[in-house]
C-alpha cells in the first residue's frame, strides 16, 4: 500500500521552524544524477542547504547542476556541486569524500540513495550468480559503509550529524528474484541500527528508511509493468523526507518503513505533537 | 613479519646513525597491535605498551589535540610544455593567489616542487633532474587541463608558485583534477603503491594535508571512546602538513615550509580550560605541536595586561593562520605538554622539533631499546607518547 507523502515544498512555507534545519546545512548525496537522489538534492538546495552529489556519469550530474543553476537564477537556494565517482569503488571513497569537504567544507549530512538493483530483470536466486550478490553488496552496503566511516570522523569531533541509508520493503519482506537487492539492503538495516548505538552518544545519528515504490528507473526495471498511478513520485517523497528527516534525529528508531514515516509526519502535522513516536516501535521490525 | 632493515647513512645530529626496521609494504592499513613507546620528559623513564591502551598513559582532565587533515593525492604527472618532458609535481602547500577567481572550493595556487620523470619508486635522491623552468611555463596533465607556473624561486628553481588554470566550466576543476589523476606522495622504502584509502588518518576531514599527519594512522575509534571513558578529551584543528622531503639537500634546508593551520575557538578554549585545571595538552603529530605553539607565541604578542578581568585568558591564537615557527630544541613549550609521534629517522626535521620535549639522549636511550625490542620505523611503523 503506498501513502502520498504531502506535495507542499518546503523551500515555500517559510514560517515553518523545520524550513531553517536545511539552511546552511553542508549535504552529501549519492546517486544524485537521478531517482530519489536528484529530487531530494534539488530540494535541499533550494531550502538553502549546501549540496554535493555523487554520481557515475557526468552527463547526469550536469543535468542536475544545471537545474539547480535555473533554481538560482530564479532567486531558489544554491547551487549544486557535483563529484563524478563510483560509490561501489573502495579507492574512490576518499577521493569521494575529500572532494565533497573541499567543495562544502565539511559534511553535516549523508544520503546514501546510490544503489544497484541487480542483473534486470529480476531472476530467481537460484538463477543468481554469487559475483552478482558480490556486486549488491559492493554498491548497496560496502560504498554506504565505507564513505559514512570516510565523513564521520568530521561529525564525530563536531559531536553532531547525519547519516540515512535507503532502504526498501524487500529488505524485510522475502520477494521472490529480489535476492541480491533484498540481502544487502537487509544487510544495510543492520548495519544502521549498530552504527547508531555506537555514535548516538557522540551526536551522530544513523537512520534508514524505505522511500516507498517510487517512478523512477530503478522501479521501473524491476516492475516493467508496474503501474504509475500507485507509484510515488520521487519529488513528492524528497518533499516529504525533508519534513521528516529533521524530526528522525531526535527520534529512537533508527529503522522506518515507508509507512511509519509518512505516519509520524502526518501525525504531527494533524495533532502537532510528537506524541506519534509510539506508532514506530513495535510495527515493522 | 619480513621486516627490511634501512641503514641510515647520514650522520645525525644526536649520535650513532640507527638501523631502523621499516614495517613491510603491504601492511600499510591500520594496524590493532601498533606499539606505543612511553616516555616520560621529566624523569626520562620509558616502558613498553600498545596504542589500544593509550588511555592507561593519560590523566582524566587531559586533552588530546588532533589533525583534521585529510591527505590530498598531491603528486601529479605533467608534461612541461616548453621542453616537452614528462615531470612529476608535488604539492608542497595552498597558497592564496592575488586572483578573482580563487574561492575555497577551487584551490588554484599551490607552492610546487618539480622532479623529473618518474615517480616514487626511485628513491628521492636519485630521481632524473628536472627540466629548467621559468615563470610563465605550462604543465599539462593527461586531462588536458593546464597549471601554470607563477613564479620560480631564484635561490631554489624547482620550487614554483603554481597556479591551475580557471575552471572553463562553472566547476570545481582543481580539486577534482587533484582527486582524479593525482597520486599520493610516498616514498621508495615501500615497495608498493599506496592508494589514497591508506594515507588517511582517523580524523580525516578537511582536504588539505600533502602528507597524512601520520601519528593518527594506527588509533582507532575504540581507543578514543576509552580515553573519552577516562575524562580525557579530544579536539581537533586543521593542519596542512607539508612533505617531508623534495629530494634536494638544498631544498630539504627550507623544510618545513610554513603551513596552513585552523584553530578553532572551541578548541582554543578546551585548551586554555585543561591548562587552568592542572590537565595536560597533549598533541597528536608534529604539525600540531607547530600549529599551536605558533599560536601560542602569536597570543603572547598580541596580548595586552588583563586589569582584573574574571574571564581566563586564551592561550592560543585563533582561526586561519600561518604557522611558520620551526621548532627546535631550544624552543621553550608554552601550551603543548606531551606529543604522540610516530618513530622517526635520526637526522629529520620531526627529530629535531622533539628536543623541545626530550635531551637527545634520553630519546636515543628509548630510541635504541625500542629498536632492539623490534619497534617498526617510519609513517605506518609503531607509536611513540613523550609526556
Amino acid at each position: 500500500m503506498n501513502t502520498n507523502a504531502t506535495s507542499e515544498s518546503l523551500s515555500t512555507n517559510s514560517t515553518c521552524p523545520l524550513a531553517t534545519f536545511w539552511q546552511g546545512k553542508r549535504v552529501l548525496i549519492t546517486g544524485g544524477s537521478q531517482g530519489l537522489g536528484r529530487a531530494l538534492a534539488l530540494e535541499a538546495a533550494a531550502a538553502g542547504a549546501q549540496v554535493a552529489i555523487v554520481a557515475r556519469h557526468a552527463d547526469g550530474l550536469n543535468a542536475v547542476v544545471e537545474k539547480a543553476r535555473a533554481q538560482v537564477q530564479a532567486g531558489i537556494g544554491l547551487p549544486i556541486h557535483p563529484i563524478q565517482a563510483d560509490v561501489a569503488d573502495k579507492l574512490a571513497i576518499y577521493r569521494i569524500a575529500g572532494e565533497a569537504v573541499g567543495l562544502l567544507g565539511g559534511v553535516d549530512i549523508l544520503i546514501n540513495c546510490a544503489g544497484y538493483l541487480g542483473v534486470t530483470p529480476l531472476r530467481l536466486l537460484l538463477d543468481t550468480d554469487c559475483e552478482d550478490i558480490e556486486i549488491a553488496l559492493q554498491a548497496n552496503l560496502l560504498g554506504p559503509f565505507r564513505l559514512a566511516k570516510a565523513v564521520i570522523p568530521g561529525m564525530l569531533l563536531r559531536q553532531e550529524g547525519l547519516i540515512v541509508n535507503l532502504s526498501s520493503d524487500a529488505a524485510v519482506n522475502a520477494y521472490p528474484t529480489w535476492g541480491g537487492y533484498s540481502t544487502s539492503k537487509a544487510a544495510l538495516d543492520q548495519l544502521s541500527r549498530i552504527l547508531d548505538v555506537e555514535v548516538r552518544a557522540q551526536g551522530v545519528r544513523v537512520v534508514a528508511l524505505d522511500p516507498g515504490d517510487m517512478d523512477t528507473a530503478m522501479l521501473r526495471a524491476a516492475i516493467p509493468d508496474a503501474d504509475p498511478a500507485t507509484l510515488n513520485r520521487p519529488e513528492d517523497v524528497a518533499k516529504g523526507l525533508m519534513r521528516f528527516l529533521p524530526r528522525a534525529i531526535g527520534l529512537d528508531t533508527v529503522r522506518f518503513s515507508g509507512s511509519e514515516w509518512r505516519h509520524l509526519l502526518e501525525a504531527e502535522q494533524g495533532a502537532g505533537t510528537q506524541g506519534a513516536s509510539e506508532h514506530a516501535e513495535g510495527a515493522l521490525s | 613479519m619480513n621486516l627490511e632493515t634501512v641503514s641510515n647513512v647520514k650522520s645525525m645530529a644526536f649520535g650513532d646513525a640507527l638501523p631502523l626496521h621499516v614495517p613491510p609494504a603491504t601492511t600499510s592499513s591500520r594496524r590493532s597491535d601498533a606499539r606505543l613507546l612511553v616516555l616520560d620528559r621529566h624523569s626520562g623513564q620509558f616502558h613498553h605498551s600498545s596504542l589500544d591502551r593509550l588511555a592507561d598513559a593519560l590523566r582524566p582532565g587531559d586533552l588530546l589535540v588532533v589533525n583534521d587533515a585529510a591527505t590530498l593525492p598531491a603528486s601529479l604527472q605533467a608534461i612541461h610544455e616548453a621542453s616537452g618532458a614528462a615531470v612529476e609535481l608535488r604539492l608542497m602547500a595552498c597558497l592564496e593567489l592575488p586572483s578573482d577567481t580563487q574561492t575555497p572550493q577551487e584551490p588554484r595556487g599551490w607552492q610546487a616542487v618539480i622532479f623529473g620523470a618518474g615517480d616514487w619508486r626511485t628513491k628521492t635522491e636519485h630521481r632524473a633532474a628536472p627540466p629548467a623552468i621559468m615563470a610563465g611555463d605550462v604543465f599539462r596533465f593527461a586531462s588536458g587541463y593546464t597549471a601554470t607556473a607563477v613564479s620560480v624561486r631564484p635561490d631554489a628553481p624547482r620550487l614554483m608558485v603554481l597556479e591551475f588554470a580557471p575552471c572553463p566550466h562553472a566547476g570545481a576543476c582543481t580539486l577534482h583534477e587533484i582527486y582524479q589523476n593525482g597520486r599520493p606522495i610516498q616514498y621508495a622504502y615501500h615497495r608498493e603503491a599506496l592508494e589514497l584509502w591508506d594515507h588517511q588518518t582517523l580524523f580525516a576531514a578537511s582536504p588539505v594535508a600533502l602528507e597524512p599527519p601520520s601519528s593518527a594512522i594506527h588509533l582507532s575509534w575504540g581507543t578514543v571512546g576509552a580515553l573519552r571513558a577516562k575524562g580525557v578529551s579530544v579536539a581537533p584543528i586543521t593542519h596542512a602538513t607539508g612533505i617531508s622531503s623534495t629530494g634536494d639537500p638544498a631544498l630539504d634546508g627550507l623544510l618545513p615550509l610554513p603551513e596552513q593551520s585552523y584553530i578553532p575557538v572551541k578548541t582554543a578554549e578546551l585548551i586554555t580550560q585543561t591548562r587552568s585545571r592542572g590537565g595536560r595538552v597533549i598533541a597528536q603529530g608534529t604539525g600540531v605541536v607547530r600549529a599551536l605553539e605558533d599560536a601560542a607565541l602569536a597570543q603572547e604578542r598580541a596580548d595586552t595586561i588583563a586589569s582584573g578581568s574574571a574571564h581566563l585568558t586564551r592561550l592560543v591564537a585563533t582561526g586561519v593562520r600561518i604557522a611558520s615557527l620551526k621548532l627546535s630544541p631550544s624552543h621553550r613549550l608554552r601550551v603543548v605538554d606531551g606529543i604522540l609521534t610516530g618513530m622517526h629517522e635520526a637526522d629529520s626535521s620531526h627529530l629535531q622539533l622533539l628536543g623541545a620535549f626530550v635531551s637527545r639522549e634520553t630519546l636515543l636511550r628509548a630510541y635504541t631499546d625500542a629498536l632492539q625490542v623490534g619497534y617498526l620505523w617510519h609513517e605506518y611503523g609503531d607509536v611513540n607518547l613523550i609526556l
